[in-house]
């Protein structure tokens, strides 16, 4: 299991807008699988293009303040939905769903504050969830 | 007419209809009012047409928090604190006049409604064109403000005067007046009362040469700004330890000035353009403001002030330390120095090249704007713990200098947080931006308070009440107990909304206007 560096750092404007850069959409065979790590892991790099330091990055905050979501399966739950282990999962509908959960938390009002900056609480468990599964 | 006190005998007893004490905004408004009415008006002013130094230092008192001082924060020469102001104008909101059970000592004995007929006469004092403060009724270059849950956020909207420098543009018009006289470089130090209290008989004045006059007249209206105007009820309670009048032990009680905390700021997550309402300061050749703030139902539903933010300085790219280095080491170098830490400076620059290449670069190429940091302006809650008293230490006229004892609390601070927190809220529901919080109002100590800009907005010790005992003035702005003692000043304000308060003071300054040529018309004046 990976080792998340969890230590709280500030983090620059261009590291966080890096990390909010719009959700891609792709296509992305997500097979169900025994090592379920390795299909959510290939499903948020398809997601984030690649480019997954950042959100990465806000991700361990998110945990550091939030380490009793410090859980794969829950998180990949909570975030991906029901389906996420079903086979043949979509990016592009992972990216729908984490939309409309980002809209629906800013119009509850569900932020969570992470190095100052107020986020939709999906989008933050999102990177948590990025954090915990995607090697550094 | 126009005269200098000591262009009078020494010891002369003036007489006028109406002495008004104070040649700020608030006191030019109500001589230009009463131009031409046939009442005998005399405004004495303590300073001159310009800036005095030591006539500046009248001013001079403890304020205990330290954080600005009361004698460069007001400015005490005709045209008084307009002599440096932003030009910041917009009037209270509905919901500031109402009591609020969530905020303690609420509430006005008057409505928007009866005030709003004087905000629309006040506007063109300050060479401001038409009045309009909703958003609505501007056209921002075909580019719509965002279309905000009104059950969270509200738009404020300022408009700019030039800014109006009340002296210089209000002398000559009171200069040719035929019963207005403006007497400079004259000190009211004592209001002089009947034993009772009841009746104002006279204004002791002074100036810093020792000659003496004293004022009567049939009314008298204090219009020296949120401080002053205290102490000088104060100064003149020599039967009555809590001020003239019967006032309860109010005078002074209820400081407010308005905290502008660093709120943080905005990244857009869309074109800099869909901003450009909130962040360009001229549409339809007017300057204005555009800001946000909790809605009245946010304010309910969250128990909080009223308050507002806007955009304040932009950012271009993220600062870095090696950038940083590079600033300070060109900055030392233009005035001819070498800095001690030279070393260390070139070594930070050396470790974040790659920041110092590519910010050079967008500093020379001018990089588009990426987002705006956020000023606070909030409400703060009336607490009759937030005093002005006399010391007794005296100033060059004998009158005891003032101590201002007063704090910013926990429900201010929340204010700013929840304020934050909603423009996150909708910036992230809109999807044009994400908002990054000072951290320092998520803390519950009072560290955030330690770091505020002020803007010199005195209100609230002597507060506007319909009742005896809960303030110091009626809805006319009369002093309880007095038959002939007004106060024009934002020191009647009993809250202070997030609006700046030099509009409101000209319109409650007209409104006094009015009721005196009424007061005199009835033949109440010549009674007093």
């Amino acid at each position: 299991m990976r080792v998340v560096d969890r230590r709280p750092h500030r983090m620059a404007r261009r590291r966080f807008l890096a990390g909010l850069a719009s959700l891609p959409v792709a296509w992305v065979a997500w097979p169900a699988s025994a090592d379920a790590d390795v299909t959510v892991a290939s499903a948020l790099r398809r997601l984030f293009n690649d480019s997954i330091d950042h959100q990465v990055a806000i991700g361990s905050l998110y945990l550091a303040k939030e380490p009793a979501e410090a859980s794969r399966q829950w998180l990949a739950g909570h975030v991906c939905g029901a389906s996420w282990m079903s086979s043949d999962v979509p990016v592009h509908a992972l990216a729908d769903r984490v939309r409309a959960l980002r809209h629906d938390d800013f119009c509850r009002g569900d932020l969570v504050e992470i190095d100052g900056w107020l986020l939709a609480r999906s989008e933050a468990r999102l990177f948590a969830l990025a954090a915990l599964v995607l090697p550094a | 007419m126009l005269a200098r006190f000591d262009e009078i005998p020494s010891g002369t007893r003036l007489t006028a209809d109406i002495c008004i004490v104070g040649g700020g905004p608030a006191g030019i408004a109500i001589a230009r009012e009463l131009t031409g009415t046939g009442l005998s008006v005399l405004l004495v002013e303590s300073g001159g047409l310009e800036f005095d130094k030591d006539i500046q230092n009248l001013y001079r008192g403890v304020n205990e928090r330290g954080d600005f001082s009361l004698h460069k924060s007001r400015f005490r020469l005709f045209g008084g604190t307009s002599y440096v102001w932003g030009g910041w104008c917009a009037p209270l909101d509905e919901q500031d006049f109402e009591s609020r059970a969530w905020v303690p000592n609420s509430g006005w004995p008057i409505r928007k409604e009866d005030i709003d007929p004087f905000y629309r006469r006040a506007q063109p004092l300050f060479e401001i064109d038409r009045y309009r403060y909703n958003v609505e009724e501007w056209d921002f270059d075909a580019t719509p403000v965002f279309s905000l849950d009104p059950e969270k956020l509200a738009h404020r909207l300022w408009q700019l005067s030039p800014p109006t420098e009340f002296g210089p543009a209000y002398v000559d018009q009171l200069r040719k007046s035929g019963n207005v006289r403006v007497l400079l470089y004259a000190n009211a130090t004592e209001i002089s009362a009947d034993p009772s209290g009841a009746t104002i008989s006279g204004v002791k004045l002074r100036d810093l040469n020792g000659r003496q006059a004293e004022v009567s007249a049939a009314a008298y209206v204090l219009a020296c700004g949120g401080i002053e105007t205290t102490r000088l009820l104060l100064a003149s309670a020599r039967n009555a330890p809590d001020g003239l009048g019967d006032t309860r032990g109010l005078v002074g009680r209820y400081f407010m000035e308005h905290p502008h905390p660093d709120a943080g700021g905005v990244i857009f997550t869309t074109a800099a353009k869909d901003f450009r309402p909130y962040y360009e300061k001229e549409f339809e050749s007017q300057g204005i403001v555009v800001g946000l703030g909790p809605s009245a139902s946010a304010q309910e539903r969250l128990g909080i002030l009223n308050c507002s933010v806007a955009f304040h300085g932009p950012i271009y790219h993220e600062p870095s330390a090696g950038m940083d280095s590079v600033i300070k080491l060109a900055r030392a170098l233009e005035h001819g120095q070498w800095p001690d830490n030279a070393g260390a400076h070139v070594a930070r620059v050396l470790r974040d090249l790659d920041d110092v290449l590519r910010e050079s670069y967008l500093r020379a190429t001018e990089g588009a704007i990426r987002g705006f940091g956020l000023i606070a302006r909030t409400e703060v809650a009336p607490n009759p713990d937030n005093r002005i008293t006399l010391t007794s230490d005296r100033d060059q006229l004998d009158m005891p200098r003032v101590r201002l004892d007063w704090n910013v609390g926990e429900l201010e601070r929340v204010t700013v947080e929840q304020t934050v927190n909603l423009v996150a809220q909708e910036f992230g529901r809109l999807g044009v931006g994400r908002v990054r919080i000072n951290q320092l109002l998520l803390e519950d100590d009072d560290r955030w308070s330690r770091n505020l800009s002020w803007f010199g907005h005195h209100m609230g010790t002597t507060r506007m009440s319909d009742s005896l005992g809960a303030g110091v003035v009626d809805t006319d702005c009369k002093v309880f107990g007095t038959s002939n003692l007004y106060v024009a000043s934002s020191s009647v304000f009993p809250t202070c909304g997030y609006a700046n308060p030099t509009l409101t003071i000209a319109a409650l300054a007209i409104r006094l206007a009015d009721h005196l040529k009424m007061s005199a018309k009835s033949g109440l004046l010549q009674e007093s």
